[in-house]
């Protein structure tokens, strides 16, 4: 990984070899899954695994309740983590992350006028056209804004808290005007992932799987990316059309994850960096590696959202913002040591 | 330099002078009831002793029988028009003006606003010289709403305590005899529905939205009339829910299932999905044939005696259901 | 020249001050009651009081309110050099909302008397955690104190709709606190906050000229010593101090110190004798008009005032964002 010759202070260490890394996450991954799938199943013992059984309680509950959410957790955490991966190369700004900037309060607002204005919640393909639609709007709005903040890395924060502030208050408005709902939209904008069918996760995995593999497919365009523009262009690459390319996989990133699951951010502020200390700065192993580690995080958090506060059960957005302001403050204090 | 002190002098003295103009009349807002009775359309009794009604915010006289009522929530113009009253003006939610079960009996009503959140002016043009108000809700409007005339609180969280306003209510508009009355057939009604059942069936009041249930504790209007009339209300709520004011909870199927009453009223999106789950199947409600679906706007929003009365006789339709088909 | 800056400033004024007026009378004629021009005469002699009990309380608040937010942010503003600081983003509006949450929530009996206070406690508990996190030695970097103050407004934020979610069926009332509404606002509430604008603003325009000299570059800031530093501190607390009564009286109501300051430096230019009252005017301006549009468009039910700054503020800010390009604080001044 080292090959590429881009070097930062800091790297000297040695990091661990790359297979052992994701073969770490990897198993870490499998013992969560089969936690969730376990924890708390009336009458799954060792025999009634391996057998064919007969109870169907257990069966619909491993197959149609745990089963399904598990694997959306595992997508949308792959996803967002390399949406805020892209996010973050894209603005240059390591405290990029699609619920900071505003794109997720953009996809959520529109979901909702959706949600509210046609009484459908079951048409789930308005909802993600609406949501694909106000993450674009918003994800454009951030492209522009980013090109022409330079340095300034409070500059694109600051707006993205001023859209997202304005996406509330939007939002907010019509959630007012059509109170008899307030209660179940108010669950579903902090990001929840109850009640996932199969049908969530096809139309998820039937998104974010080519988003992910252009992304991967892109690696080397991205570390060029981030050696400056200019020598990228000199390099031959087509600067504008990469990003647009960019832009449209964190948009449909995004978008997909807010239509099924409400708002759920921080995961991709926390995962790229927690990947880039693991795996240096080459997209080639960050990319796969922020999916592996955001599969990770999401399921753990979902983990917690369910058991945490049992019989309640706690949005997974909420639990996602805890872990994800203090280490927002955390990277900002980092930065004191010129990590700038 | 002269100009800007020119400039902040003006702004600064028609701030001052809007805030004396103001400020002399902060004294005139009448408390005591102000008696703007134009003779108009409730015919109520003379009752020209005077009354002195207990309520949450204290202790209220009445010289005069109150004639034009404000209502800010629905127990209370439910009560109002069980007794006979109708209300000049009264607060609903979103865009239930009126509740629909009282629609047909209750007409020229104006429109104050939310129940969160009522519309002052409105309710001070209607020139009201009584306003009930809910302890809960309107807490934070506690003063302003006194400062327009007299007001009084009360709490509608369980039928008896609906069936204390009825007669406290009943009271003050001098129609304790209507009161009785409305109180009496109320607790009739109730014995009936007790009579005519059979041991003493678990229920549970439940909304379905969104793949979430939530259900309404015992203690709750809808859990204590119920529970009243012999059924056995099947859940309590649970310790993490009685902070704050809440009188649900929500839960998953999974719980839902390990409290298995016999019957499940339920409200909210339709149950087709659930239809699959066999947890859901294995529900003794479903498999009896005993979940039915009622009106959310009566059995979870509505509270008062005829709401009791009509969510009575629903359930005297379904219990007689059931003994049918045995 | 100086000439021309100060008769532009007082045609400005002068107009603002006019708007201004056409907007409080309009405020006082309109609402969910239809109170024509001679009711409220009538009132003045000492007839049924409906404008003055509510309708000029509010218009008050509302003046106050778009003073204290516009001027906080035109210090904000000037403090970090940065033209996108507002109270809204430094923390002060969102643990202001938290303070309000709690005790409607959590605490709902001590909810009349205890809200202001809880809304200004949180107010000042924000700022002085965004401070705190942001103080290096030798004092607080421009950057460092936005950053700061975005992450600390994320944390309350997700504290806000923890709550909001927990106690889901009981939270409308919550929302209409906390998205910023005059509703039931009373001359209480004026004897709250007209102290804090006095205080505020006065303090901010004497300090006029340091205000001016904050907007050199960090260097030459840095250069001036330590008694520049301490100024910036000062002002800082002026600028929470007026955000956080305004807060505590009238919610969250938000882009107003955001975007006016900007729209005045425009105006008259960055001299800040000049653009501060010329941002407590438009402040006012647009506190009023958005009160008022909130309680015409569909009475009796009352829109809050902070959904419209929202929805006039943010589009305007867009536009800011995008045709500003290079440097944040020079304005063409004419």
């Amino acid at each position: 990984m080292s090959d590429i010759g881009l070097k930062k202070e800091g790297e000297a260490r040695k990091a661990p070899p790359l297979w052992l890394v994701f073969s770490i996450f990897g198993v870490i991954l499998l013992a969560i899954a089969a936690v969730t799938l376990s924890y708390r199943v009336k009458g799954l013992t060792w025999s009634t695994l391996f057998s064919t059984t007969n109870d169907e309680v257990l069966t619909y509950t491993l197959w149609s309740i745990r089963a399904p959410r598990l694997l959306l957790s595992i997508i949308l955490g792959a996803g967002l983590a390399v949406a805020g991966c892209l996010l973050q190369s894209m603005t240059r700004n390591p405290l990029s992350d699609p619920e900071i900037l505003g794109i997720n309060q953009g996809a959520s607002c529109f979901a909702v006028i959706a949600i509210v204005g046609f009484g459908e919640r079951d048409s789930s393909t308005v909802i993600l056209l609406a949501s694909l639609c106000g993450a674009g709007a918003i994800g454009l709005l951030i492209s522009w804004l980013s090109r022409y903040s330079g340095n300034d890395a409070s500059r694109l924060m600051l707006a993205g808290v001023a859209i997202s502030a304005f996406m509330g208050a939007l939002t907010t408005g019509f959630i007012l005007l059509f109170e008899t709902q307030l209660i179940e939209i108010l669950y579903w904008m902090a990001g929840k992932l109850t009640g996932t069918t199969w049908s969530d996760n096809k139309l998820v995995w039937a998104l974010d799987i080519p988003a992910l593999i252009v992304a991967f497919l892109l690696a080397r365009t991205l570390n060029l990316l981030g050696q400056g523009e200019e020598l990228a262009t000199g390099l031959g690459v087509n600067v504008p059309r990469v990003r647009q390319l960019i832009g449209v996989l964190i948009v449909v990133l995004t978008g997909s994850a807010v239509a099924v699951a409400g708002p759920i951010g921080f995961i991709g502020l926390m995962v790229p960096h927690m990947a880039k200390r693991l795996g240096g700065l080459d997209h080639k192993v960050i990319l796969p590696l922020s999916a592996i580690m955001g599969a990770v995080l999401l399921s753990a958090a979902d983990f917690l959202s369910q058991w945490l506060t049992y019989p309640a059960d706690l949005p997974v957005g909420i639990i996602t913002a805890f872990m994800g302001v203090p280490f927002f403050l955390y990277l900002l204090r980092r930065q004191r040591e010129g990590h700038r | 330099m002269r100009k800007r002190k020119l400039h902040m002098g003006i702004v600064f003295t028609i701030l001052l002078s809007l805030a004396l103009a103001g400020c002399g009349n902060k004294d005139q807002a009448s408390v005591s009831g102000s008696n703007t009775t134009k003779g108009e359309a409730a015919p109520t009794e003379q009752a020209s002793k005077a009354v002195s009604i207990k309520h949450a915010w204290g202790e209220t006289e009445f010289a005069q029988t109150p004639q034009k009522i404000v209502t800010l929530d629905f127990s209370f113009i439910d009560t109002l028009t069980a007794l006979g009253v109708t209300p000049v003006g009264n607060a609903g939610v979103g865009k239930t003006k009126v509740p629909e079960y009282l629609a047909d009996k209750v007409t020229g009503v104006a429109d104050v606003g939310e129940r969160k959140a009522p519309n002052l002016e409105v309710i001070q043009s209607l020139k009201p010289d009584l306003i009930i108000a809910s302890v809960d809700r309107h807490a934070m409007i506690r003063k302003e709403l006194e400062g327009i005339t007299q007001t009084v609180a009360f709490d509608d969280a369980s039928i008896d305590q609906i069936m204390s306003n009825v007669t406290t209510i009943g009271e003050m508009l001098g129609k304790s005899e209507e009161a009785d009355k409305v109180n009496n057939g109320l607790k009739a009604k109730i014995a009936e529905v007790k009579s005519s059942m059979q041991g003493s069936p678990s229920v549970l009041v439940v909304g379905y939205f969104d793949d979430h249930f939530t259900v309404w504790i015992k203690d709750s209007f809808i859990g204590t009339l119920l529970t009243q009339s012999g059924l056995n209300y099947a859940f309590n709520g649970e310790i993490t829910s009685t902070e704050g004011k809440g009188e649900g909870t929500r839960m998953a199927l999974e719980r839902l299932h390990e409290l298995n009453p016999d019957y499940i009223m339920m409200y909210g999106d339709s149950t087709d999905k659930l239809k699959s789950n066999p947890l859901y199947q294995d529900m003794k409600a479903v498999k009896e044939g005993h979940l039915v679906n009622v009106d959310r706007d009566l059995w979870a929003r509505a509270r008062g005696p005829i709401a009791a009365d009509k969510i009575l006789t629903q359930v005297q339709d379904i219990l007689k259901e059931k003994s049918a088909s045995k | 020249m100086k000439l021309r800056k100060w008769t532009r400033f007082g045609q400005i004024v002068a107009l603002l001050l006019l708007l201004l007026i056409i907007a409080a009378v309009l405020s006082l004629r309109f609402g969910a009651v239809n109170t024509p021009l001679r009711e409220i005469l009538a009132e003045l002699a000492g007839g049924e009081p409906l404008v003055l009990k509510y309708r000029l309380p509010r218009l008050i608040i509302a003046v106050l309110t778009g003073i204290n937010m516009a001027v906080s942010g035109a210090i904000l503003q000037s403090i970090t050099r940065n033209p996108l600081a507002a109270p809204d983003i430094v923390g002060v509006t969102a643990g202001g909302g938290f303070g309000a949450v709690v005790v409607l929530l959590v605490f709902p009996t001590w909810s009349a008397a205890g809200l202001p206070i809880a809304a200004f406690a949180g107010a000042v508990t924000a700022a002085v955690i965004v401070y705190l996190f942001a103080y290096q030695r030798g004092g607080i970097r421009p950057t460092r104190l936005a950053l700061t103050g975005v992450s600390v407004s994320l944390g309350f934020h997700s504290l806000i709709t923890f709550l909001i979610v927990k106690y889901a069926l009981d939270s409308s009332q919550a929302l209409v606190w906390l998205k910023g509404s005059l509703y039931a606002r009373s001359w209480q509430h004026v004897e709250m906050l007209w102290p804090w604008t006095l205080g505020g603003v006065t303090l901010a325009l004497l300090s006029h000229r340091q205000i001016n000299t904050l907007q050199l570059d960090e260097d030459t800031v840095t250069g001036l010593g330590l008694r520049i530093q301490l100024v910036r501190v000062l002002l800082l607390l002026t600028a929470v101090g007026l955000s956080a009564s305004s807060v505590a009286v009238s919610g969250t109501i938000g882009f107003v110190g955001l975007v006016i300051p900007p729209l005045s430096k425009w105006l008259v230019g960055p001299d800040s004798r000049l653009y501060l009252p010329v941002s407590a005017l438009l402040g006012a301006l647009l506190v009023t008009l958005a009160d008022l549009l909130g309680r015409v468009v569909l009475p009796p039910l009352e829109i809050p005032a902070g959904i419209f700054t929202a929805l006039i503020g943010a589009p305007y800010f867009i536009y800011l964002l995008l045709i500003r390009r290079a440097q944040p604080n020079k304005s063409r001044s004419r």
